[in-house]
């Protein structure tokens, strides 16, 4: 069977195991050193997911727990002093209902934007022939390092009407220069030259090459694409916070830390005692993690089937 | 392409942008429409409220009244405190205030930024403020500028809440329990340092007491700061908010920084002691500050006390189950002989700068006015704004005494509060009596154990009509910023290892940090100080 | 999919071919055309690239509306502010923000610190996700894949009040889980500890996301390599080294002209959170330094300068990075 795979003519035998033909298990070469390999391998990778897993269980504990038990270092593998006292004082909080449904409208209609410009544009600065495309590049970059502050900032939304409006979360950011750099070197590296001459050759202009060709091959891009705008809309609280006043526009994130710093007012002649309204806000701060975080670890598995579909460039090519 | 050209080109582009940008900028100032009316054409003013996580206006009946006050209909906007400071900035540097901000700007930032009405001649159609500035000349001197002008006014809470927020307390339930007296000097807080570790006070057969719960020190010196043991050595603090938290103190009128005072050096050498012989945790100056806080209230039930000494403000702090056990103390001498001081805070406790402020540019002027009158009355509009409407939250009971329902404290975490709490623009004048305020009430038992300490301090504290100019503050604050990052790291390296004790590296600790604006700091403060006790005087 | 991968390996070569045979004529072309008149020029680029302009311009709009027309701020860095006078009215000062800045007595520390902490945070917080993507890719269970990828990616969502939190808590002496190992005191008291935290907490909660871009472009391996190197005996290890590194070559120098342009950023957020009185000496860096002096103390102007400097290093590393990979391995960003 592998050796069908490897015949010099590349004519594969269409057999299940070849579906994924680096496949170490359908090598009948499988060395002494492979075996090793496997095994250091499998070894990093089981410490890394442990290292990485221990904390966020500890948060999920944590935020089940007493505080006291977790400041002094008792809570170690399950919660103590079980409660959820710090989700409830969340979920009772209207304005957090509030703040996931404005998240959600801003993080969909942003990333839509977002695509819709950004990768029509990676697109053609990847064109190699497309001389400009150099000061083009120049002249997004220099916006990643050069920014006027907040306060042109302020007075430009002011000016264009956006402040306390819900575009001034999705028509500033539309652009993402650091996204726009990845997606245009995915398409530099991975569009075979080809294929842009085969699209001429049938008459193709570059809309047609783009969307019949370019697109259906970009599904890994996208989603990559997607996922990074979709976590930058979701995780922004400096636009709400700067630029927002009416609370019922605020996004999940800037309710949910709001709620924190609410909690943790230390100082003041207040009459709920520091200590107490400590304990509140750590536990919040915990729960808050896994709050905000859900939708989008929901989010990652479906986009990351998306990633292997880039498989798909290699094939069309013949 | 060479970078060189393309660099140029985007230089070009940069330009022309830039050049269009400030064509769009200078349009956006229009002038606005001075008519600003509600439907009914009754005038409407946009009034500001940073408020608590807990508040929202909506919830606040009493707020009718003000209306009818003012004959006007009133635009309420809120901004969060998580907000503010980000916001603030945005406002002010884009110069739009609201019409009324209350709890937002400070004098100092009305002096930078000059969109604010000079309201000293307009206090003749606010009879209630000149009637409170009559009863409390300081409230007066606080917002005063050096040139004479009052941009914003200030809210007082009242007698009760003249107390400062740094409380030394003790476990008094400890000390009796072991027969021990309460500590006068160092050297006796020592010895029952040394018995709450050793002779188990609290009877739990676990050696889990922490004798003196040290607060950590972050970027700044501010409340509940371990340095404020320097009131042993009859340094009077002024941690809650004064120059006093970047080292200036007064001594027989002289402003001068312990930062470099052999007061400090005895202080960190105290606190040293403290951590090397383990009354303090080893990790106490770098903790996390929730640690801190979980450890005041004891057992993780809360009814085992495990903390002899800490400061704070008031017996709540260590829990509803322990806060019997706990009694302010007056601050141990450091040595026979030495006249301890106490932090002198207690008028930034009740006054606050910033109550209410009126933009410069604000339409219906006559109706802001009348409607910071109303805020100021000194009765029912201040009373309801402090406590919740009456009726439902607080009952008039006549003679200007008036009962606040029980459960305006007990508001729980997520209960909207029906007041602007201590965030209020208004004053409650000292004829007034509160009664049902227990944290006050609390607070200012706290307080009164220092009373005779405080008179001792005289005139050598920083009075709270300290009001810099604008160039001033900013000389002192660069000044202030640069030593403390010195000083700091310096000093808490003194408490956790010690050192301060050998002559050459004190020295040399002194030297380096003297020249970073340490004297320009006391000559300028010097001058504040004896403008500010000249404000009072006149 | 199937039918499909067995014909990559001729495809491999066809494309080589193409890009030779391509490229000859075009380059003749473009000097011929050299000599036309510019709008004749201008006109034949838009009658052939017109819809490729079509794709970039809304994007540059949006960039130049939204991040060119507020860049008249960096202004203030060279003028005192004037409220009064409007944004950048005030009188111009020249350089006297920026001699402020390098004349404070804690310039030098602050740099120090700066370059030491993001250096070590660019240079791990390049390499591990590299790593990383490249051992989940030599998973071929699906579902085991999919599940190291979800977990490795979580730390990212965390916020920095709890990381610094969670750090604190596991470095805390006595308790912690790591802090029980060093004494009395936590690490987090020691200057000389201050940045190996901080990169690798930073490494520990971004480098399951920063792989999935190594993931995404490794998806793209030209499946046909595997069987030509697996011809010639390549062992597991090989195939790594000849064929997926070069595969994602491209990106990974992408990613680091990016990061070289952090090359002075340290967040903020969390070195606040994380500074103590104790290590000062060791996590004052400039993010921090500019909020002190600058937010804090309302000096805007200051803070600008401040802010321009940081930027202007950051700016030419990037330009020096992109210029020699441009120059060795013709992958650069502009």
């Amino acid at each position: 069977m592998a050796q069908a795979t490897a015949t010099p003519t590349g004519v594969a035998p269409k057999t299940a195991a070849d579906e994924i033909p680096w496949n170490p298990k359908v090598t009948q070469h499988r060395t002494v050193g492979d075996w090793i390999v496997d095994i250091v391998i499998w070894t990093i990778l089981t410490l890394v997911v442990l290292a990485v897993l221990y904390p966020i269980w500890f948060v999920i504990i944590a935020s089940f727990s007493d505080q006291t038990l977790v400041a002094s270092g008792k809570v170690t593998l399950w919660p103590l002093g079980f409660n959820v006292k710090g989700y409830e004082m969340v979920f009772s909080d209207d304005r957090v209902w509030q703040g996931y449904l404005n998240t959600i409208i801003y993080s969909v209609l942003g990333t839509a934007l977002n695509v819709a410009v950004t990768i029509p544009a990676a697109f053609a600065l990847s064109r190699r022939e497309f001389a400009p495309r150099r000061i083009i590049m120049f002249f997004f970059t220099f916006t990643m390092f050069f920014a006027g502050g907040m306060i042109p900032n302020y007075l430009l939304f002011r000016s264009l009407g956006l402040l306390d409006t819900m575009w001034v979360f999705i028509l500033p950011s539309a652009v993402n220069v650091f996204n726009l750099i990845v997606a245009r070197s995915f398409f530099e590296s991975s569009i075979p030259e080809e294929l842009h001459e085969a699209a001429q050759l049938d008459g193709e202009s570059y809309y047609g090459f783009f969307f019949k060709i370019v697109i259906p091959l970009s599904a890994a891009i996208m989603a990559v694409i997607m996922l990074y705008y979709f976590v930058q809309h979701w995780n922004d609280f400096g636009t709400g916070l700067v630029y927002i006043q009416d609370t019922h526009k605020q996004p999940l994130q800037n309710v949910l830390r709001d709620i924190l710093l609410a909690n943790s007012t230390q100082t003041g002649n207040s009459s709920m005692s520091a200590g107490e309204l400590q304990l509140f806000a750590d536990q919040i701060k915990y729960g808050i993690i896994l709050i905000s975080t859900i939708p989008l670890l929901i989010l990652y598995p479906f986009l990351q089937k998306y990633f292997n579909k880039g498989v798909m460039v290699g094939a069309v090519k013949g | 392409m060479s970078n060189k050209g393309v660099a140029k080109k985007a230089m070009a582009a940069i330009a022309a942008v830039g050049a269009m940008s400030m064509i769009l900028a200078g349009c956006g100032s229009s002038s606005a429409d001075k008519k600003q009316v509600d439907e009914n054409g009754k005038p409407l003013v946009k009034v500001m409220f940073q408020n608590a996580t807990n508040q929202d206006v909506k919830n606040m009946s009493w707020t009718k009244d003000l209306e009818k006050a003012c004959g006007c209909t009133i635009e309420w906007s809120q901004v969060s405190d998580a907000q503010w400071t980000q916001q603030k900035s945005a406002t002010l540097s884009a110069g739009n205030p609201a019409d009324v901000t209350i709890r937002g700007y400070h004098p100092a930032d009305a002096q930078k930024y000059q969109f604010f009405e000079d309201l000293s001649d307009d206090l003749d159609k606010m009879p209630n403020v000149e009637k409170f500035f009559k009863e409390q000349p300081l409230a007066k001197g606080m917002v005063t500028t050096p040139d004479g002008k009052m941009y914003t006014l200030p809210r007082y809470s009242g007698k009760n809440y003249k107390t400062s927020g740094q409380h030394l307390f003790i476990n008094k339930t400890w000390l009796d329990k072991l027969g021990l007296q309460v500590p006068k000097t160092w050297d006796e807080l020592f010895k029952v340092m040394d018995a709450f570790k050793t002779q188990d006070p609290n009877g739990n057969g676990q050696a889990d007491e922490i004798p003196y719960a040290m607060r950590n020190m972050g970027s700044d010196i501010g409340w509940w700061s371990p340095l404020l043991f320097l009131n042993s050595t009859g340094i009077s603090t002024q941690f809650n908010n004064s120059p006093s938290r970047y080292g200036a103190y007064v001594e027989n009128g002289k402003v001068k920084n312990y930062l470099v005072s052999d007061q400090l050096r005895e202080t960190v050498e105290f606190l040293h002691t403290m951590i090397e012989k383990g009354y303090s945790p080893k990790d106490s100056l770098t903790q996390d500050s929730s640690k801190y806080y979980a450890s005041l209230t004891g057992s993780s039930d809360g009814k085992t006390a495990t903390v002899g000494l800490a400061i704070t403000n008031e017996p709540n702090a260590f829990g509803a189950d322990l806060r019997d056990q706990y009694e302010a103390i007056e601050w141990p001498s450091s040595a026979d002989g030495v006249t301890a001081a106490a932090d002198h805070s207690q008028d930034e406790g009740t006054f606050e700068d910033y109550g209410v402020a009126v933009s410069a540019d604000a339409p219906n002027k006559d109706a802001i006015f009348k409607l910071i009158n109303a805020m100021y009355d000194g009765s029912s509009n201040s009373i309801q704004q402090r406590f919740g409407a009456f009726g439902e939250w607080v009952t008039d009971e006549g003679n200007d005494t008036y009962t606040v329902n029980s459960k305006f404290f007990n508001l729980g975490a997520n209960d909207k509060s029906p007041a602007f709490a201590d965030r209020f623009a208004g004053w409650i004048p000292d004829s007034v009596t509160i009664k049902g305020d227990e944290a006050a009430e609390r607070l200012k038992k706290a307080d009164d154990v220092y009373a005779k300490a405080l008179e001792n301090v005289g005139k050598d504290y920083f009075p709270i009509t300290l009001l810099p100019s604008d160039a001033d503050s900013t000389t002192l604050s660069n000044n202030s910023a640069t030593y403390l990052t010195a000083a700091l790291p310096q000093i808490a390296k003194f408490i956790q290892n010690g050192g301060a004790d050998d002559d050459a590296t004190w020295d040399a600790y002194v030297k380096g940090i003297q020249p970073l604006g340490i004297d320009e700091n006391n000559q300028l403060w010097q001058k504040w100080y004896d403008d500010a006790w000249k404000k009072i005087n006149e | 999919m199937v039918q499909n991968t067995g014909t990559g390996a001729s495809a491999v070569s066809q494309t080589v071919d193409a890009g030779n045979a391509v490229s000859a004529p075009v380059v003749d072309n473009i000097a011929a055309r050299k000599h036309q008149p510019l709008p004749v020029r201008i006109g034949r680029h838009l009658k052939l690239y017109w819809q490729l302009w079509t794709f970039v311009l809304p994007a540059m709009i949006f960039v130049a509306l939204f991040a060119y027309v507020p860049m008249y701020g960096l202004l203030l860095a060279f003028k005192d502010y004037d409220p009064r006078k409007g944004l950048i009215g005030g009188k111009f000062v020249g350089l006297k923000y920026f001699n402020q800045f390098f004349q404070n007595p804690q310039f030098g520390t602050i740099l120090r610190n700066t370059i030491n902490i993001a250096v070590q945070t660019v240079a791990f917080g390049f390499v591990f996700p590299i790593i990383l993507a490249l051992l989940i890719n030599q998973i071929h269970s699906m579902k085991i894949k999919s599940f190291v990828q979800t977990i490795t990616y979580m730390p990212h969502f965390i916020s920095t009040v709890v990381m610094v939190s969670l750090i604190n808590i596991f470095l805390s002496p006595n308790t912690g889980m790591i802090g029980r190992f060093f004494g009395e005191q936590s690490l987090l008291a020691y200057p000389q500890f201050f940045a190996p935290i901080y990169w690798i907490t930073e490494v520990w909660q971004h480098c399951g996301w920063n792989c999935i871009i190594y993931l995404a472009a490794l998806s793209a391996v030209d499946t046909s390599l595997y069987e030509a190197a697996k011809i010639d005996g390549a062992g597991r290890l090989q195939l790594i080294w000849s064929v997926d590194l070069p595969t994602i070559l491209p990106t990974c120098v992408i990613m680091l002209i990016l990061n070289m342009g952090g090359i002075l950023n340290v967040g903020f957020d969390k070195t606040f959170l994380m500074q103590n009185a104790l290590n000062l000496p060791g996590s004052e860096v400039l993010s921090t330094f500019i909020y002190k002096m600058g937010i804090l103390n309302g000096q805007i102007s200051l803070s600008t300068a401040a802010t321009l400097f940081n930027t202007l290093i950051n700016f030419f590393f990037l330009v020096l990075t992109n210029f020699i990979s441009k120059k060795f391995s013709d992958t650069s960003i502009f």
